[in-house]
């Protein structure tokens, strides 16, 4: 990463680099590896990039490689890494993502259907035996209620994720409509060329 | 002379090749080739550390680095 970059990671324990493709969005590498990001109108960099090799490397080439994704691949980095962060959209991602190894993409596309659908359904029917069958038919509201309750929590953090989404969607095109362009890269980046 | 550095379990393995000599030159770029066969990541460094991803081999090139694949955790 060149000499400069790495006195300043060492001495203050990470690098930052601005995005060349979502505005105002800037990605974080710190010194033990991590990749993280902030987006406008996140205070830290809350979303971690998750993104690893398929075969076992020193901890120092995981910092290395991750080094050369977000500066010189950042498509590749976002076609690839994993956003963990409390979403779902990442939750999604990550269930269809893991999926395609197994079992392509139209296989994928139906297994996180099914398992979002799973959950939210869950979540219908706890709440459609807690409101309406408890009262008329006591003894199978119960039964239900017990039944779909541990999947319908699942559920339920579903939504909470759902609501976080648009939260931020909310928060970050404000942040994009009122704020500046994304900062100008610093010196010594280079621009993304193909070889 | 340009350098191949190819990250691996064993830390990374380091081919040296010359343009005026056909065989290293040759070795390097099979290397980078099976490289992209493996769907592994190439990537060209400049004495800044500034990095460029590759498509193809470049002799001319000061170093040249190749990832594993790689995937979301």
């Amino acid at each position: 990463m060149g000499e400069a970059r790495y006195t300043t990671l060492i001495r203050q324990g990470y690098l930052e680099f601005p995005s060349r493709l979502r505005r105002g969005r800037v990605y974080r590498l710190d010194s033990s590896g991590n990749l993280s990001c902030r987006d406008p109108g996140q205070s830290t960099s809350s979303t971690t990039l998750c993104i690893q090799s398929t075969e076992p490397v020193p901890r120092a080439d995981v910092l290395a490689l991750r080094y050369l994704m977000v500066t010189a691949d950042e498509p590749g980095l976002l076609a690839t890494a994993n956003p963990v962060r409390f979403s779902l959209r990442a939750i999604t991602i990550a269930i269809y993502r893991d999926a395609r190894e197994r079992y392509g993409g139209l296989g994928a596309f139906l297994y996180t259907l099914g398992v979002l659908g799973l959950f939210l359904a869950a979540l219908a029917v706890e709440g459609a035996s807690a409101v309406g069958l408890l009262s008329a038919c006591p003894v199978v509201g119960l039964i239900l209620c017990v039944l779909a309750a541990p999947v319908a929590v699942l559920g339920f953090v579903l939504v909470l994720a759902g609501l976080a989404d648009l939260w931020m969607l909310v928060v970050g095109g404000i942040c994009r409509l009122w704020g500046s362009d994304a900062a100008p890269l610093p010196e010594g980046v280079g621009p993304l060329e193909d070889g | 002379m340009g350098l191949l550095l190819i990250m691996n379990s064993r830390g990374d393995t380091r081919v040296a090749w010359d343009v005026a000599d056909a065989g290293s030159l040759d070795r390097a770029r099979r290397m980078v080739e099976e490289a992209y066969a493996q769907g592994k990541g190439v990537f060209r460094l400049d004495e800044a550390g500034v990095a460029t991803r590759l498509k193809e081999f470049d002799p001319e090139a000061r170093e040249i680095v190749v990832i594993p694949r790689l995937r979301g955790g």
